[in-house]
C-alpha cells in the first residue's frame, strides 16, 4: 500500500487476513484495535470521536445557556438582585482550582506522550484531587443557599407566580417559610450540615484508604482495584477540605470586615437601597406577611423581591447542578485513568485515553469558564 | 434468527465461492450475540428491535384507526376506548413510532449493516460504543415499557409544557427514556462521522462514497448537532415536573414558548434525521434497478449536507400559532421554502436517472417508485404548512397528519421497506419471495393513499388532531382512512411473510444479486465476519453498466471479463478485450 | 500538520490511514534530534508554554473579578464580562486542548459546535424578546383583575 499506488486501480485490504503482508507488526500490540490499521489512525479516530463528543457537550449546555440568556433579557432586575447571594470569593476560589486542574491534566497529557508514567500519575492525582476540591466548595454553596432558602421556584414557599398563584404545591422538594435562617442562625445550620458531610466524607476516606492498603497488600495483582479504592478515598478527602476551605473563606470575608455575617444578610442590607433600584415587582402582602413571621428584616426584604427569582434560582441550580455531574464524571474516568497509568498501560505511541479525557476535562473547566461571570459576578 | 441461519450452514453454496465462514455462523450461542462487537450482528439486532418497536406501535395505529370508526354522541358515549384511554393510544403510537422506530430505523439497523462494508471498513470506528448504543436503545424502549405498565402517557409525542408538568401520567418515565433514546442516537450519529472520515480505505474518496454513505453521514451530522438538546430539554422537563424549577412551567413563572423552540430546535432537525437516510436508500435502488449510473451524483452528495444544514434554520414553523413573535414567524417561514430546493433537486436526479434506463420491477424497485410519488406529495402539502396564512387554518388538523405521514410513512418507511427487500439477500443470504413481494408493495400504496389521501381532506376542512370523537360530516372520510389502514396493515403483513420465507425456503442469494457496483455487493452473501475475503476493488460506486448478467454463471459479471470469454469461446483473439474499461 | 514552535519547522503528514507512515516517520525521526520532547503521533506541550498559560488565565481570572466587583459600566458590563471570558476560553482550547496544534477538521467540528449553539440562542432570544411585550401586557391584565 504505497502513497503512489493509482487510486483507480487501489485496493482496500482493511481486514488484516492479507494485511501481514505489509510488513507492520502493529497487530500485535495490546491496545491497538483490531479494526485499525496504525496508532496513528486509531489516535485520529479517538480524537475525532472526542470532539464530535465534545461539540455534543456544547450544544448539551446552549440549552442551559440559551434559558439563561432568554431570562437574563427579558428581566435583568431578577439577576441583579439575585447576583448579590452569590458569594464571588467561592466562585473565585473555585475557579482557579479547576484552571489549575486544567493546567495539571495538560500537563498529565504531556507526561503521556513522553512516556513519564510517575509524572503521569502525579498529574492525574493532582486533578482528581482538585476535582473533588471543587465539588466540596459547591457542597458548601448548596447547603448555604439551602438554609437561606435561596432556592428554586418550585420548592420555594417565597414564589408568587405573575398570574398570582402560590406555586410550590406537588413537587419533590418545598420548603417551610419558618425554617428560613439568617444570620448566626444560617451559620449554625450551615456548620451544621457540613459537619454531617465532613464526618461522612472522613469516614469514606478512611475506609477506602484502608480498602486500598488492604488490597495493595493482600494481592498485589489487584492493583486496578487498589488505586480505584485510593482514588476515592482521595476524592472524599478532597471534598472535605473543599468544605472546610469553604468556611473558612466565609470567616475571612466576615473578618475583613464584611457588614453581613451571610450572604442573605446582604439580603437585608440590601434593603436600605431598594428605593434606588429599578423598579422591581413587589410581591403580594400576603407573603410578606408570611416572610415577616420569621424575621424582622426579611418583611422589608420581600417587598424588593422580584418575581421569578425562583426562576433565577432554578437555572442557577441548573447550570451548576449540571456542570457538577460533569465534574463527577470526569473524575469517574479519571480514576480509570489513573488505574491504568499506574499499570503502567500508557506508552508514547497508545496516551489516547489521556488526551481524550484531557479534552473532556477541559471542556468541563471552559463551561465554567463562562458559568462563573455570568452566574456571579453580573450584578 | 440465528439458529435458522445455523442450520443452513451445513448445505454448503452452489457456485463453490462461499465463504465456509459467515457473520452469522461465527461465534454460536447467546452471548456470542449480545457481546458481538461485529457491526453486522449488532445491525441485525437492531433490525429486530426496531421491527419488534413497528409492530407495537402499528398495533396501537390500528386500535385508533378502529376506534375513530363511529363518531360519539357527547363525552359519556364510548365506542372501544375512553376519552383518556385514546389520549394515551396517540401519545403511545407517536412516541414509539418516532423515538424507537423511525429515528434508529434505517441508521442504526441498516446503516449499521451497510456502512462498514460499503466503505471498504472491517468495522465502524467504535465497536463497543455501538454496542452501547444498541443497549441504550434497550434501555430507552424499557422505560417506554415501565411508563406502560405505571400510568402511561397522554402528553402526545412533544411533551409540550405546561400539560407534560400537570398531568398525572408517567411522564418522568417516557421522558428518561427518550432521554437515554437520544444517547443511544448521538453516539451512533457519532461513530459514523469518525467512520466515515477516517476508516476510508485508500482509493475511497469522498465522491467515490455510495450516495446511501453521505446521507448517512449527513444524517449523522444532524444527531450530533441537534439531539442534545433535544437531550438537556428533556433534562430540564423532568426537573421542571419533579422539582419545579420554573423555567417551562408558567405557574412558576416559567416560559411554555421557550420548551416549544428547544423542543423543535431538535425535533425538526430529527424529521431530517429521519428523511435523509430514506434519501440515501432511494439513491441507490433508483440507479441500480434503472440499469444507468446515477444522474447529478455531486448534487445529490451535496443536497444531503445542505439539507442537513438548512434543516437547522426553520424548527419555528412549527409554532406559528403558539404565540411566537410575528417576525420570527415571517423568517421562519421564509427559510421553510428554501429545504424544498435540495429536496427537489434528489426528486429531479432520481427521475433523471430512470429517463431511458432500463427499468426492472424488482420489489425494491416498487417500493422506490412508491417513495418517490408519495413523497412528493409529503413535501408538497409541507408549502402550504410553511406558509403562515395557510397554517393558521390547518395547524393542529388531519392535514397535518396527513402530511407528516405521507413524508415519515410513506417517505421513511416504504424506503426503509425497499432498503430491507434489497439488502435482505446481503444480510442472510437468500432471496425473499419476489411475487409476495411485489403484491405487498402495490397493497402498501394502495393502502397508504386510502389511508392518508382522505386526511388531507377532512384536515383542510377542519376536522382536529388527537380527538377521539368527530362530527358527522367527517364520517365517511375516517370510515375511509380506516378501512384503508386495515389494507396497508394486509401489506405489511404480506411484505413481512415475503422476506421471512425468504429465510427458510428462499434462493440462495449470490454475492450480488442486483448487478449494483457498491462495495458491499463484492463480499460473498452472507458477509464473512471480517467483510471482505480479498480485498474489494474500489472504483465508481455507479459504474452499473460494466456489469452485465451472464446466465451461465448465473452472476453479475464485469462487462470486460464477459467478453474475453465469449471470445474466448470463438477463439477469437483481438485486444479488443483491453479496451473494455 | 505539525509545527514545532521553537524552531518553526512544519511537518506534513498525509494521515489518510498511514499510507505516508514511512516516509513521515523517517522525518520526524530526524527531527527528534533537535527536540528531545518527542511524540510519534502528536504534538508535545512544553513546559513553558503551560505554565504560561496557565498564569494568564489566573490573571484574566483576577481581572475579571475587579472588574465585575468594582467598577460599575452598566450595560457594558456583560459585554465584557463575556470577552474577558472568551479570551480565557480561547486559551484554554488553543493551548490546553491543543487545538491550535491539532487538524484543520478537529478545528472546524469545535467551530461548528459555537456556530450551532449561537444559532440556537440567537434565533430563540429574537423571538423571546419580540413576543415578550404581548406575554407581560396579560400578566398585567391578569395581575390587576
Ligand atoms: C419538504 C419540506 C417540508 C416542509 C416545508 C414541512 C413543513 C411542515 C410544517 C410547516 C409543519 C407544521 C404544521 C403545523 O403544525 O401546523 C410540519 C409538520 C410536521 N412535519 Fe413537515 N415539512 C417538510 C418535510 C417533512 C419531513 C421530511 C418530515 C419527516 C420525515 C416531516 C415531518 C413532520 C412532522 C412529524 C410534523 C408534525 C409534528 C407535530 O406537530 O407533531 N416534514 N411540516
Ligand atoms: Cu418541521
Amino acid at each position: 500500500m504505497s502513497a503512489t499506488a493509482d487510486p483507480s486501480t487501489a485496493t482496500a485490504d482493511p481486514h488484516g487476513t492479507a494485511g501481514h503482508g505489509h510488513g507492520h507488526d502493529d497487530h500485535h500490540e495490546p491496545f491497538l484495535a483490531h479494526h485499525f490499521e496504525s496508532w496513528q489512525q486509531q489516535f485520529d479516530a479517538g480524537k475525532l470521536g472526542v470532539w464530535a463528543f465534545l461539540v455534543q457537550e456544547v450544544l448539551f449546555f446552549s440549552g442551559l445557556f440559551c434559558a439563561y440568556a432568554v431570562y437574563r433579557m427579558l428581566h435583568p432586575e431578577v439577576f441583579e438582585y439575585a447576583d448579590q447571594f452569590l458569594s464571588v470569593p467561592h466562585g473565585a476560589f473555585n475557579t482557579v482550582v479547576l484552571l489549575f486542574s486544567s493546567l495539571t491534566m495538560a500537563w498529565g497529557v504531556r507526561c503521556a506522550m513522553l512516556g513519564q508514567r510517575n509524572g503521569l500519575i502525579g498529574c492525574l492525582a493532582v486533578t482528581l484531587f482538585c476535582a473533588a476540591l471543587f465539588l466540596g466548595v459547591k457542597a458548601y454553596e448548596y447547603s448555604e443557599k439551602y438554609h437561606a432558602q435561596l432556592i428554586w421556584a418550585g420548592a420555594d414557599p417565597l414564589t408568587v407566580s405573575p398570574s398570582g398563584m402560590q406555586a410550590g404545591a406537588g413537587h419533590l422538594l418545598e420548603l417551610d417559610p419558618e425554617k428560613r435562617a439568617v444570620g448566626e442562625q444560617l451559620e449554625e445550620r450551615l456548620a451544621s450540615t457540613l459537619h454531617y458531610l465532613e464526618f461522612g466524607m472522613g469516614v469514606v476516606g478512611l475506609l477506602t484508604l484502608a480498602a486500598a492498603v488492604g488490597i495493595y497488600y493482600a494481592k498485589p495483582e489487584r492493583i486496578g482495584l487498589a488505586v480505584v479504592f485510593g482514588a476515592i478515598s482521595l476524592s472524599a478527602i478532597a471534598i472535605v477540605i473543599g468544605a472546610m476551605a469553604s468556611m473558612g473563606i466565609h470567616h475571612m470575608m466576615h473578618a475583613s470586615g464584611h457588614e453581613a455575617t451571610a450572604d442573605s444578610e446582604a439580603e437585608a442590607a440590601h434593603m436600605a437601597e431598594a428605593e434606588d433600584e429599578p423598579p422591581v415587582h413587589t410581591a403580594t402582602p400576603g407573603t410578606a406577611e408570611i416572610a415577616g413571621s420569621t424575621h424582622g428584616a426579611s418583611v422589608k426584604a420581600e417587598l424588593s423581591r422580584p418575581q421569578r427569582l425562583g426562576t433565577f434560582f432554578g437555572i442557577y441550580y441548573a447550570m451548576t447542578g449540571v456542570h457538577a455531574l460533569h465534574i463527577l464524571g470526569g473524575m469517574v474516568v479519571l480514576t480509570w485513568l489513573l488505574a491504568r497509568a499506574v499499570k503502567g498501560h500508557f506508552t508514547p505511541n497508545y496516551f489516547g485515553p489521556v488526551d481524550y479525557v484531557g479534552l473532556y476535562w477541559h471542556l468541563v473547566d471552559l463551561v465554567w469558564i463562562y458559568l462563573f461571570p455570568l452566574l456571579y459576578l453580573i450584578g | 434468527m440465528a439458529t435458522i441461519l445455523e442450520t443452513r450452514h451445513a448445505d454448503v453454496m452452489p457456485l463453490g465461492h462461499a465463504p465456509q465462514d459467515n457473520y452469522l455462523t461465527h461465534g454460536r450461542g447467546f452471548l456470542s450475540w449480545a457481546l458481538t462487537l461485529d457491526h453486522k450482528r449488532i445491525g441485525v439486532m437492531y433490525l429486530c428491535a426496531v421491527c419488534s418497536a413497528f409492530l407495537l406501535g402499528g398495533i396501537f395505529a390500528m386500535l385508533l384507526r378502529t376506534e375513530l370508526l363511529m363518531p360519539k354522541n357527547g363525552p359519556e358515549d364510548v365506542f372501544l376506548f375512553t376519552r383518556d384511554a385514546y389520549n394515551q393510544l396517540f401519545t403511545l403510537h407517536g412516541a414509539i413510532m418516532v423515538f424507537l422506530f423511525i429515528i434508529p430505523g434505517i441508521p442504526a439497523a441498516l446503516g449499521n449493516f451497510i456502512l462498514p462494508i460499503m466503505l471498504g471498513a472491517k468495522d465502524v470506528a467504535f465497536p463497543r460504543l455501538n454496542l452501547c448504543s444498541f443497549y441504550l436503545w434497550l434501555v430507552g424502549a424499557l422505560f417506554f415499557v415501565l411508563m406502560l405498565v405505571t400510568g402511561g402517557l397522554d402528553t402526545g409525542w412533544t411533551f409540550y409544557t405546561p400539560y407534560s408538568t400537570s398531568t398525572s401520567t408517567a411522564v418522568v418515565t417516557a421522558v428518561f427514556g427518550a432521554f437515554i433514546l437520544g444517547f443511544s442516537s448521538i453516539f451512533t450519529g457519532l461513530n459514523f462521522i469518525v467512520t466515515v472520515h477516517t476508516m476510508r480505505p485508500p482509493g475511497m474518496t469522498w465522491f467515490r462514497m455510495p450516495l446511501f454513505l453521505w446521507a448517512i453521514y449527513s444524517t449523522a451530522l444532524v444527531q450530533v448537532l441537534a439531539t442534545p438538546v433535544l437531550a438537556i430539554t428533556l433534562l430540564l422537563l423532568i426537573a421542571e415536573r419533579t422539582l419545579g424549577i420554573g423555567i417551562f412551567d408558567p405557574a412558576l413563572g416559567g416560559d411554555p414558548v421557550l420548551f416549544q423552540h428547544f423542543f423543535w430546535f431538535y425535533s425538526h432537525p430529527a424529521v431530517y434525521i429521519m428523511i435523509l437516510p430514506a434519501f440515501g436508500v432511494i439513491s441507490e435502488l433508483i440507479t441500480t434497478f434503472s440499469r444507468k449510473h446515477i444522474f447529478g451524483y455531486r448534487f445529490i452528495a451535496y443536497s444531503s449536507v445542505a439539507i442537513a444544514i438548512l434543516g437547522f434554520l426553520v424548527w419555528a414553523h412549527h409554532m406559528f400559532v403558539s404565540g411566537q413573535s410575528a417576525i420570527s414567524a415571517m423568517v421562519f417561514s421564509a427559510i421553510t421554502f428554501t429545504i424544498s430546493i435540495p429536496t427537489a433537486i434528489k426528486i429531479f436526479n432520481w427521475l433523471a436517472t430512470m429517463y431511458k434506463g432500463s427499468i426492472s420491477y424488482a420489489t425494491p424497485m416498487c417500493y422506490a417508485l412508491a417513495f418517490i410519488f408519495l413523497f412528493t406529495i409529503g413535501g408538497l402539502t409541507g408549502l402550504p404548512l410553511g406558509t403562515l396564512s395557510t397554517d393558521i387554518h390547518l395547524h393542529d388538523t388531519y392535514f397535518v397528519v396527513a402530511h407528516f405521514h405521507y413524508v415519515m410513512m410513506g417517505g421513511t418507511l416504504i424506503a426503509f421497506l425497499g432498503a430491507l427487500f434489497y439488502w435482505w439477500p446481503k444480510m442472510f443470504g437468500r432471496m425473499y419471495h419476489e411475487r409476495l413481494g411485489q403484491i405487498s408493495a402495490v397493497i402498501v400504496f394502495l393502502g397508504f393513499n386510502a389511508t392518508f389521501f382522505p386526511q388531507f381532506i377532512m384536515g383542510a376542512k377542519g376536522m382536529p388532531r388527537r380527538y377521539a370523537n368527530y362530527l358527522p360530516e367527517y364520517h365517511a372520510w375516517h370510515v375511509a382512512s380506516t378501512i384503508g389502514a386495515y389494507t396497508l396493515g394486509i401489506g405489511l403483513v404480506i411484505a413481512a411473510i415475503a422476506l421471512i420465507w425468504g429465510l427458510y425456503r428462499g434462493k440462495r442469494a449470490p454475492a450480488n444479486p442486483w448487478g449494483s457496483a457498491t462495495l458491499e455487493w463484492q463480499c460473498s452473501s452472507p458477509p464473512p465476519h471480517n467483510n471482505f475475503d480479498a480485498p474489494p476493488v474500489v472504483g465508481d460506486p455507479y459504474a452499473i453498466h460494466q456489469l452485465v448478467y451472464d446466465p451461465d454463471q448465473s452472476a453479475w459479471v464485469p462487462r470486460q471479463e464477459k467478453i474475453v470469454e465469449s471470445e474466448a469461446m470463438l477463439e477469437r483473439h483481438t485486444d479488443a478485450g483491453t479496451t473494455g474499461h | 500538520m505539525k509545527r514545532f514552535p521553537q524552531c518553526g519547522c512544519v511537518a506534513s503528514d498525509d494521515r489518510t490511514n498511514g499510507s505516508n507512515r514511512k516516509q513521515r516517520n523517517v522525518f520526524m525521526a530526524a527531527h527528534a534530534h533537535d527536540h528531545a520532547e518527542y511524540n510519534p503521533i502528536g504534538h508535545v506541550a512544553s513546559k513553558p508554554m503551560l505554565l504560561t498559560v496557565f498564569f494568564l488565565l489566573v490573571g484574566l481570572t483576577a481581572l475579571t473579578i475587579w472588574q465585575g466587583t468594582q467598577l460599575e459600566l452598566g450595560t457594558w458590563e456583560l459585554i465584557i464580562v463575556l470577552v474577558i471570558a472568551t479570551a480565557k476560553a480561547s486559551l484554554v482550547v488553543l493551548f490546553f486542548m491543543h487545538l491550535r496544534y491539532d487538524k484543520p477538521l478537529n478545528v472546524f467540528a469545535f467551530l461548528s459546535s459555537l456556530l450551532f449553539m449561537s444559532l440556537f440562542i440567537g434565533l430563540t432570544l429574537a423571538d423571546a424578546v419580540n413576543y415578550q411585550p404581548e406575554v407581560s401586557a396579560k400578566e398585567e391584565d391578569a395581575a390587576s383583575p
